[in-house]
């Protein structure tokens, strides 16, 4: 059994303007072990999604309908009290600013105490003693004496180790991390994403690793989901999303990275997402697509399958589709990707 | 539902759907660019914001028909005359020809009410845009020259600051005897302080705009970002100072009516009205009541109008 | 440590501003005294030359520095001197202390009730943000603001104390049910102020990443909002106090008035209409001193208990 399922997500927003749709039916499933990455812009749902999945929604927004099943168990039938006792002990997560995300007026020692209590069951002294090793183990220095210390003490990356070690205090079957590293100067973001690696392998731990930036991706995630507009548009392991994406939508995200593309102009993708109070009926992405078909703006495609692990939702894969040029970028990856027999993995 | 969920097909499916569809669509970028970037103006956006607030409307219109009636008031309900005295008419509860009674030297209330109400709005409004002219001024030279200049002027208005203002009033209105030009005077020599802050912390911001703008060497739409940002900013935030301020003058000038440093008499203001009223408050409760009540509708109406404003200007305070 | 000395640094920077804020106010207070008008023989009818006597024996024939000196130097040991008119040749000190008694035995209740009653207000208006109670809160708290204290006051008098007959219509020493009405208006601004700044307040923190990590650990509901949001929205909270102490101690001018409190308030209106020119400045001089002290202590106080300022190093 997955660890954790995802089985036709909707979620809404009830807002002065309307109902505002931000997640519109999503699938996706994490084993043990197992590092799922989200990519999407800003307003993708990607972050809904995954508040959704910790029980962390705002106050205006609900689970519409579907299942988020946390090893066979469904949370949105969950009471309150099993919420909490879930939250952090299933599933803990890591947010994106670390320099918001620790409560600035309490120690941080207590801080990761806390989680350690609660779902460890143990008494102060044992969970101080392990506090001081996750300290350790996520690499900060003197962790006694930092222990004392309070969040304004620390500099950003620092702050961000803080918060994993908070995460791993509450002993979690998954770890999601909101875009762990966007906050960070660069070099800091190299660190913490070899600390998350370290982590995982260490402790065996699935992680959901939300982000925009598809350059991350690559290093950290087994598989790779991107999402649109509420939707997945196509899911797959990182090689077979990277080397042989079928999605306009991935091929735009993958265009407009810098390093990818050196040479030539730097590709964005035109417009701006739609408005989620009126979804649009057919493909989402269609009004900014330069590949849509016709059909992309009357119906909803399905998701087709690529092979055994990859599926894309566009109606190109369809078998009587005309034959399109992807990108440059997209064609030179597919390429890459025959050449070396399609066995990457 | 059905149709929303995204199913999966897979090789060996099939699945139809119109086929002559399945054919490359023009671009339509542009018209989705072209809905989501419409551009209200600074302006357009606090009006429409103000309007959503029912509360802010219903204060304004209070606030429009107290000062109609402060303007036109004293002429409906017999002679202007505030001070024309009735003896034989005195202390009469209202009533057909007194529509709010008369005084105990039977002097009409209605005219007093709204003569008073003339006076008070009329001490507020001059605190205020003498407060705004102080404020601007002072808030600017310290905020713009900055450095030494800066913290001695801080440190003045702090001191100005650390004296109760009541009791700064007080001392001020004691020294100069109460008429219109001193309660104006002693009102804003206190209330300039907050303005000036205002307007300091906004040019501070300015200068740091303009450091920005200089490093990004954007030339001539300079003048456009400051016209088109700044000063409507600035002007926004001080219409909120100065929709709260209003109503906090027509609190110190009553207040200190009621201490016996209001008006001389026998001028009305809504203040001295009230004090006047308080004396006779058991036997004759309209005296109190209605100038009280007259007061209390100005205050809440400027406070929620000031409250609407505020959130206009700056949504993201609510 | 190094946090110690840092916070003690900050504590003697600011007493030193504090004293130099209350030599300038004293000094201009001075200024001020030169100019009022009624001395000591207006409206009396002394003869001229007994007036020249007394005017001596006070000083007021010397030359201003001198005056001056004298005026810094009876300050410095306390003095402030002693009333002409209110109740003459007594010790200003000996009537301030006596008075804020009075003043005291409203204005405290007043503002522990105000606050404590706010702070609640608040975070029910916040835990309930956009639902009836909210905005119910929300509505008195514009009527608390908006109503000045004195008009509350004459009505909760007219009504309670007069038509009704619950309560005392005027202050008793000996009667415990006459503080109720007082206490209960100058409270009221209290409660709306603390209100609106504590909702405020607890609205942001409970948006904030910190509190959704909070949950996210799976902390109980109570905790989160108990050890998480409050406290941290509290202390911001801390500073309101200042001011609105201040306010209540000058909201007590005339709902000491209103009711016969012979509160210092009071002192202050008889000092005024009477023309005693230095017990009016000695009180104002005791009203600036006490606003800076308190101030003073608050800014303290928030220091010390929020570690970002305690420890330094800034966000």
């Amino acid at each position: 059994m997955a660890l954790l399922e995802v089985k036709d997500l909707h979620i809404s927003f009830k807002t002065n303007a309307g109902e505002v749709h931000a997640v519109r039916g999503v699938n996706f499933e994490l084993n043990k072990g197992e590092t799922l990455a989200i990519v999407g812009e800003s307003g993708s749902g990607k972050s809904v999604a995954t508040r959704a999945i910790m029980g962390i929604l705002a106050s205006n927004g609900y689970v519409k309908h579907g299942e988020i099943l946390v090893e066979g168990k469904d949370i949105t039938k969950f009471s309150k009290t099993e919420l909490e006792d879930m939250r952090g002990g299933e599933i803990a997560m890591i947010f994106q600013d670390p320099m918001t995300s620790l409560n600035p007026t309490m120690k941080i020692g207590k801080q990761i105490m806390e989680g350690i209590i609660k779902h460890q069951k143990v008494s102060k002294e044992e969970a101080k003693v392990k506090a001081i090793e996750l300290l350790t183990l996520v690499g900060i220095t003197d962790p006694e004496l930092r222990f004392e210390q309070y969040p304004h003490q620390f500099s950003g990356g620092m702050r961000q180790r803080i918060v994993i070690a908070i995460a791993l205090g509450c002993n979690p079957k998954v770890l999601i991390a909101d875009e762990p590293t966007t906050a960070l100067d660069v070099t800091i973001q190299a660190q913490i994403l070899e600390l998350m690696k370290d982590i995982q392998k260490k402790t065996g731990v699935g992680v959901i690793f939300i982000t925009h930036d598809l350059g991350v991706v690559a290093n950290v995630a087994d598989r790779v989901a991107v999402m649109y507009a509420g939707r997945l548009v196509e899911i797959g392991t990182s090689n077979e999303v990277f080397y042989n994406s079928q999605h306009p939508y991935t091929w735009g995200l993958l265009a407009s990275m810098p390093s990818m593309d050196a040479e030539g102009e730097l590709f964005s993708i035109p417009g701006t997402p739609p408005n989620l109070l009126f979804p649009p009926k057919g493909d989402a992405f269609a009004p900014r697509n330069q590949w849509a078909l016709q059909l992309d703006f009357e119906q909803q495609p399905p998701m087709f399958q690529v092979s055994s692990t990859h599926f894309a939702a566009t109606w190109l894969l369809h078998p009587a589709a005309p034959k399109v040029q992807p990108p440059a970028i997209v064609v030179r990856l597919r390429e890459s990707f025959s050449s070396e027999g399609g066995v990457l993995d | 539902m059905e149709a929303m969920k995204q199913h999966y097909v897979g090789p060996n499916d099939t699945i139809e759907v119109e086929e002559s569809l399945l054919v490359l669509a023009p671009m339509h970028a542009e018209a989705s660019e072209k809905i989501e970037s419409k551009n209200t103006s600074f302006w357009r956006e606090a009006w429409i914001n103000l309007r959503k607030n029912k509360l802010a409307i219903a204060g304004l219109v209070f606030i429009v028909g107290i000062v109609i009636m402060s303007i036109i008031g004293p002429y409906l309900n017999g002679g202007a005359d505030y001070a024309a005295q009735d003896l034989a008419n005195s202390s009469q509860l209202p009533n057909g020809t007194d529509w709010f009674g008369t005084d105990d030297i039977g002097r009409s209330l209605w005219v007093r009410t709204w003569y008073g109400a003339r006076i008070s709005l009329f001490i507020a409004v001059t605190v205020a845009m003498i407060e705004l002219a102080i404020g601007t001024t002072y808030g600017g030279i310290s905020g713009f020259y900055g450095g030494t200049l800066d913290i001695v002027m801080q440190r003045i208005s702090e001191i100005i600051s650390s004296i109760p203002s009541l009791v700064l009033l007080t001392l001020l209105l004691v020294v100069f005897k109460p008429s219109i030009p001193t309660i104006i005077f002693a009102v804003s020599f206190t209330s300039w302080v907050g303005m000036s802050r205002v307007v300091r912390s906004q040019i501070l911001k300015y200068k740091e705009y303009e450091f920005i703008l200089a490093a990004r060497t954007l030339g001539a739409s300079n003048g456009r970002l400051i016209f088109k940002h700044l000063v409507p900013n600035v002007v926004g935030q001080l219409i909120v100072v100065v929709s709260f301020s209003i109503p906090s003058t027509i609190f110190f000038e009553s207040f200190l009516a009621f201490l016996g440093l209001g008006l001389p008499a026998p001028l009305p203001s809504l203040g001295i009205l009230i004090s006047d009223g308080f004396k006779s408050m058991l036997l004759y409760p309209h005296m109190l009541l209605i100038p009280a009540l007259v007061l209390t509708a100005l205050m809440i109406s400027f406070n929620l109008l000031g409250n609407g404003l505020r959130d206009a200007f700056d949504p993201k305070m609510k | 440590m190094r946090g110690g000395t840092q916070v003690l640094k900050y504590i003697i920077k600011r007493i030193l501003i504090a004293i130099l804020t209350l030599w300038v106010i004293a000094t201009v207070l001075f200024g001020l005294l030169q100019l009022m008008p009624g001395g000591i023989c207006d409206r009396s009818k002394l003869p001229a030359e007994v007036c020249d006597n007394v005017e001596a024996q006070y000083g007021l024939k010397d030359p201003l520095p001198q005056q001056y000196a004298r005026y810094l130097g009876n300050l410095l040991q306390g003095d402030l001197g002693t009333s002409l008119k209110v109740q003459p040749s007594a010790p200003i000190t000996e009537i301030i202390s006596s008075k804020i008694v009075v003043s005291m035995s409203i204005g405290l209740p007043a503002i522990i009730f105000g606050v404590t009653v706010g702070l609640f207000a608040g975070i029910g208006s916040a835990l309930k943000r956009g639902k009836l109670l909210d905005n119910g809160i929300t509505i008195l708290t514009v009527l608390g603001i908006s109503v000045p204290s004195y008009v509350f006051a004459t009505l909760l008098q007219y009504f309670f104390a007069f038509k009704f007959g619950l309560v005392p219509i005027i202050y008793s020493s000996t009667n415990m049910l006459s503080l109720v009405l007082p206490i209960f208006a100058l409270s009221m601004y209290a409660i709306s102020t603390v209100t609106r700044y504590m909702r405020t307040e607890l609205v942001e923190v409970l948006g904030s990443d910190y509190i959704l990590l909070a949950q996210a650990k799976g902390l109980k509901h109570n905790t989160v909002i108990w050890k998480h949001a409050i406290r941290n929205a509290l202390i911001p909270v801390i500073t309101v106090v200042g001011p609105l102490s201040m306010s209540i101690l000058t909201g007590s001018l005339v709902i000491e008035r209103i009711f016969g409190i012979p509160g210092l308030g009071n002192v202050l209106v008889n000092a005024i209409n009477s023309s005693d020119n230095t017990l009016t400045l000695s009180l104002a001089l005791f009203y600036a001193a006490l606003n800076i002290a308190i101030i003073l202590v608050i800014d303290v106080l928030y220091g010390v208990i929020d570690p970002r300022i305690r420890l330094g190093g800034g966000k």
